[in-house]
């Protein structure tokens, strides 16, 4: 027995890493929607990449500060950058064979064909607009009204700025480059600088400018609104000429300006209506002339005006996907496009920006790129040509804050027993027919073609191909690889992916309509009260139930009020209820109607950065508050984490190399609090009980902090956490860089001893029967940042555990074993023999980031913040989803594929093998029989 | 209070100065070009995080970096880089040091040049290829070897013998006098359900049965 724990040790420390990306399997077990986010409809734009090219790219930036190049032929990403943080403000402007972008106070070029970095600059104001002039030397206004010249990443001249003049935008026009301000209470400042010398002349307007107004500068005109939209005023730049006015139409509610050479487009947006006004600006004249009007169509449409060659073009994009094509001197369409998708309604196009190019006899070639806005799910893209809608991609689900798994039916199970069912609900003869017309069923599904498919079944068995799925939808898959992730966007919208089948949407539903989308609050969580039946808990206190499998409204309910939190708690058999805690620490209980059973123990946040622990009566559902942990005065409490809701425990005890036990310390209402003392630059840990509020372990680590993100995650009876440690710990020299801290809970410091509960039958957290772990540490020096930490699950705790940390830098995910980080690691010595045999090897300080354990291998995952993961029906797999930015989708195996045959395993060669070996058999069975024969006779002979 | 802010503004870039070096290039990677668009440096320390990208010439910059040790990491699809440390004194120098991951800070490495010079460690590879089968290497392998050895030792070494008898009848002699005292072959003797009642069967015995079986054939 010894011999073979020690073989099997050894085979376990020669494996390769664990759960590492083969190479057949990557890009096929994984799956990854890159997203970027809702484009700003100012820096998004058709451009060819070199001079030369023949097709143009899309480049845009979104409101994430993602600046991507889209390539319209499919939708794919050429290239992306991640260049701020959060929502931050920005602009995109074309240079020759360069995009040039600014966000916040960082102004970068890159190569418009791949995305390198060109120059970059840094201020430590923020860009407001941004002009690019001849090349790539761009001139940029700053948030506080200076303007600079900028090439090649420096400062040419600066020009300061005059003190309360709001900047709005910079044109350029000719060898000046003008600067628009709006001057409180007085009008507008126009202030042109030669590009050359960068000195400056000023020019003031008087208008009266409200705050719902809208400003537009092109290269030839300034337009503004004055009095709430009630009036228009156009001012043609470059020649000595006052303001032209035009009267707004009644009711609008939005004014839209676009222009592109001498074609300037006024785009009106009533409640239901919306139309155009198209100008031309004459450059000699100095005037604005009225060329024509388009009647009113659809609301909320987009137009958008594009030149190819000497002729301007405008399209206009209705929201049930119609387009009309116009040119700049008449109303007539061109060419109109009608659309064949479907539409609910109530989506509007938030942006259009269009490529067209005339072909013969009055055909035209039209693409346009739209970002649209439905209720729960907001800008969307689309390529639209010619009316049919190329490709579509998901950037709503950028936004995705929760998401709960939904397991799907087992076909084996529970189809039988949903015709059962339905059989039960019948009378007699009723259940009879039922049962005949359900054999006669089972007859046709495993009929002829059932028999004629056999033979491909068993070759494609053979040749490792694919298994075809005979089942889709709600049912499962053989090994349980298939699961939806019901995730919830920010703006109220519910999509379910298929993890199994590469994120397939398998339906969409949302949860606001057009009218109160301006109150919704948020999705707080989503919860599977039973199967098939999700549980969705509103911030703003609404409780909706939506089947898992269609994406239909069961019913919505009112809870009664803002909810603060909410849990779910199994209440014997399958019955799980939720509750929620509202404001004023009142409790509702739903799904409504549905009984407590038994008092519960439950935290939640207090209003002054303290941590309460509530009982919750079952019968009156009032509260009493049992314990509250106040961290310490200079402290607040920056997360608190608890383990996953699955996670099961294969086994109480480690098994040492002397086959002594060390028992774990097992409580399932362990709970971590991370408090961070941003003064003093400390983070804090404390695993509590959560019944009782005890404290069972803290540690302080001095130095950490507190700016960087320091993520921790639970399971069995550990907890892994990371922080930033600088170079000096209260006067001790430390090692700087993120650290990453393990920590291990055992009922006792000695093995086979189960510490003072170990007679006890039953323990009772109440009355303070808990015992008091023995915890072992270990903390490594990790090479990355970690923003978020996850950690596998499989169906029956066996399979060892794996750490999954979201390294933001490199747009990772690593997998770490958890035998890596085991805090039994020996220190300063090499491993005895015993500890050889636990698989332990000596304590190094520095982890390497292993590329083999890099989940996402060679794709980049932007903007990820959270890890989920459910057992797949394997014992050996985990299925992994992470979502936040970009969605991704993968399943590991962290202690091998043991329980099913891999893709490695061939069955043609074993049957290749066998065959080999019967023939071999056939010519040397007679030969050896001819053989012995002979022995015996010559011998007795 | 607008000037007080110009003024803070100026001290910071005095006290700021911008970090920069370039990708060279080596033997692992001969044209740095070839790194990715997305390889970027991060410039760590207690409060402050910088980031930047490779530029399309193969150098990079830290704008305004204020006065501090930092650690030097770059972030590449497809190599790895060992980590610098880079001290930003008062007096505007910047010195660069090798470090080493998990020792105390104050351990410094090799002093590198300024500006920068960063050269990969190591290619990176994601993937495991799973082993197909393949012939040579299982020709290679000891445990086949053995076999063949003994496989090939089964077939010559009753040639030899005969030879070796041929040429020397007393050896044929004492060879067949072993024979016939020792029996044909202890293995085909072998009575396994003797075996496996405890009972020890006499060579002879089985010598006899076996004889029969072999007559039946």
């Amino acid at each position: 027995m010894r011999l073979f724990c020690r073989v099997l040790t050894g085979v376990l420390l020669v494996l390769p890493a664990v759960s590492a990306v083969y190479k057949d399997e990557a890009y096929q077990n994984d799956w990854h929607l890159a997203l970027i986010g809702a484009s700003i409809p100012s820096s998004t734009f058709f451009h060819q990449p070199a001079p030369d090219a023949k097709a143009s790219l899309i480049y845009t930036l979104t409101s994430r500060s993602i600046l991507a190049a889209i390539n319209p032929r499919d939708g794919s990403i050429v290239w992306r950058h991640l260049l701020g943080g959060g929502t931050s403000f920005g602009v995109a402007r074309k240079a020759d064979g360069a995009v040039i972008a600014a966000v916040d106070g960082d102004v970068k070029a890159f190569d418009a064909i791949d995305g390198k970095l060109i120059w970059g600059m840094t201020s430590s104001e923020r860009v407001k607009d941004l002009q690019v002039i001849g090349g790539s030397i761009a001139i940029v206004l700053f948030e506080n009204g200076s303007v600079a010249k900028v090439s090649g990443g420096k400062i040419v001249w600066e020009s300061p700025a005059v003190d309360g003049d709001i900047p709005q935008s910079l044109l350029v026009q000719g060898n000046n480059v003008m600067a628009l301000y709006q001057q409180p209470l007085k009008g507008l400042r126009i202030a042109t600088i030669p590009t050359e010398t960068g000195k400056l002349s000023s020019s003031s307007i008087s208008a009266s400018i409200q705050p719902v107004d809208k400003i537009y500068s092109s290269a030839s005109v300034v337009v503004w609104t004055e009095n709430s939209l009630g009036q228009i005023k156009f001012l043609v730049l470059g020649v000595k000429s006052s303001a032209v006015s035009v009267a707004a139409p009644e009711r609008v509610v939005d004014i839209k300006f676009q222009a592109s050479g001498k074609t300037l487009l006024v785009h009106y947006e009533t409640e239901d209506k919306s139309w155009a006004e198209v100008y031309g600006v004459d450059q000699m004249k100095g005037s604005v002339d009225s060329l024509y009007s388009l009647g009113a169509k659809a609301a909320r449409s987009a137009f958008s005006v594009t030149e190819y060659g000497s002729e301007t073009y405008i399209t206009w994009t209705l929201p049930n996907g119609e387009c009309f094509l116009y040119g700049s001197k008449c109303a007539d369409v061109l060419d109109s496009y009608t659309s064949d998708s479907q539409n609910n309604g109530d989506v509007s196009v938030l942006s259009a920006i269009s490529e067209v190019i005339p072909k013969t006899e009055k055909k035209y070639a039209v693409r346009t790129f739209i970002a649209t806005s439905s209720p729960g799910f907001h800008a969307n893209t689309h390529l639209i040509r010619n009316g049919k809608t190329m490709w579509s991609r998901p950037e709503s689900l950028v936004s995705v804050t929760t998401s709960a798994w939904v397991e799907l039916l087992d076909p084996a199970a529970e189809e039988v027993a949903e015709e059962l069912d339905v059989e039960g609900h019948k009378n007699v003869i009723g259940a009879y027919v039922h049962r005949l017309t359900r054999h006669a069923h089972e007859l046709v599904t495993y009929g002829p073609d059932w028999l004629a498919g056999i033979p491909g079944r068993v070759t494609d068995a053979f040749l490792g191909n694919e298994i075809r799925e005979e089942r889709g939808g709600k049912w499962r898959d053989f090994f349980g690889f298939r699961k939806y992730a019901v995730v919830a966007t920010k703006e109220g919208g519910l999509v379910a992916l298929d993890v199994g089948r590469k994120g397939l949407i398998v339906w969409e539903v949302s949860l606001v309509s057009g009218k109160d989308s301006g109150q919704w609050q948020g999705v707080q969580h989503i919860y599977e009260v039973a199967k098939g039946t999700l549980g969705v808990v509103t911030c703003g206190g609404e409780y909706w139930e939506v089947d898992a499998f269609e994406g239909k409204v069961l019913t919505k309910e009112d809870v009664g009020g803002r909810v603060k939190s909410s849990t779910i708690l199994m209440r014997g058999g399958k019955s799980k209820v939720i509750i929620v805690v509202l404001e004023g620490d009142r409790i509702a209980v739903l799904p409504p109607g549905s009984a407590l059973g038994e008092p519960a123990y439950i935290v939640v946040r207090g209003d002054a950065g303290v941590l309460n622990g509530l009982r919750v009566d079952n019968i009156t559902l009032t509260t009493v508050k049992t314990w509250d942990f106040v961290p310490q005065p200079t402290e607040r409490i920056h997360s608190v984490i608890n383990r996953p809701v699955h996670d099961p425990i294969a086994s109480i005890g480690k098994v040492l190399g002397d086959r002594s036990v060390m028992y774990k310390y097992i409580n399932k209402n362990l709970i971590t609090i991370i408090a961070t003392d941003p003064a003093h630059s400390s983070a804090t840990i404390y695993i509590l009980e959560s019944v009782s509020g005890v404290i069972l372990y803290s540690a302080i680590h001095a130095g950490a902090d507190t700016t960087k993100p320091i993520t921790a995650t639970m399971s069995e009876n550990w907890l892994v956490y990371s922080y930033f440690g600088t170079e000096e710990v209260n006067g001790e020299p430390g090692a700087k860089g993120y650290q990453l801290v393990v920590s291990e809970l055992f009922e006792s410091r000695s093995p086979n001893h189960r510490g003072p509960l170990a007679a006890a039958q039953t323990y009772s957290a109440l009355a303070g029967e808990i015992g008091r772990p023995h915890v072992l540490s270990h903390s490594y020096i990790f090479p990355a940042e970690i923003s978020s930490l996850g950690v596998t699950a499989t169906k029956q705790g066996i399979t060892t555990r794996e750490v999954l940390a979201v390294m933001p830098w490199s747009s990772s995910i690593i997998a770490l074993p958890k035998r890596l980080l085991d805090p039994r690691r020996p220190v300063g010595h090499d491993p005895s023999e015993a500890e050889r045999e636990e698989g332990l090897m000596k304590y190094a300080p520095a982890l390497e980031i292993d590329p083999r354990s890099v989940l996402n291998h060679k794709r980049e995952l932007l903007g990820i913040t959270d890890i989920v993961t459910t057992p797949a029906q394997l014992e050996s797999t985990s299925i992994i989803f992470a979502y936040g930015g970009d969605l991704f989708g993968t399943r590991v195996t962290p202690s091998m594929p043991f329980d099913v045959l891999g893709k490695g395993f061939s069955k043609i060669q074993l049957l290749g093998t066998i065959l080999a070996l019967g023939v071999g058999v056939g010519f040397v069975a007679p030969m050896v029989r001819r053989k012995q024969i002979n022995q015996r006779w010559l011998t007795l002979s | 209070m607008k000037l007080l802010a110009l003024l803070s503004f100026l001290s910071a870039i005095a006290s700021a100065l911008d970090v920069q070096g370039t990708f060279a290039p080596s033997p692992l990677l001969p044209n740095p070009s070839t790194l990715p668009p997305s390889t970027s440096l991060t410039l760590t320390t207690t409060g402050t995080a910088k980031r930047t990208l490779i530029r399309r010439d193969n150098t990079f910059s830290f704008h305004d970096v204020p006065e501090g040790s930092y650690l030097l990491d770059v972030q590449c699809q497809t190599h790895q880089f060992a980590p610098l440390r880079v001290d930003v004194n008062g007096q505007g120098e910047v010195v660069v040091h090798q470090t080493f991951r998990g020792n105390e800070w104050r351990n410094k490495g090799e002093k590198k040049s300024y500006p920068i010079e960063i050269q990969p460690v190591r290619p990176i590879d994601y993937y495991i290829v799973r082993e197909g089968f393949n012939p040579t290497k299982l020709l290679g392998s000891p445990m086949v070897l053995i076999a063949l050895f003994s496989l090939v030792m089964i077939v010559m070494l009753p040639k030899l013998m005969d030879q070796r008898s041929q040429v020397d009848p007393e050896f044929k002699a004492e060879l067949e006098a072993q024979q016939r005292k020792g029996g044909a072959n202890p293995v085909a003797n072998f009575d396994v359900a003797s075996f496996l009642a405890g009972t020890s069967s006499s060579p002879s015995a089985g010598g006899t049965s076996s004889g029969g079986k072999g007559k039946k054939n």
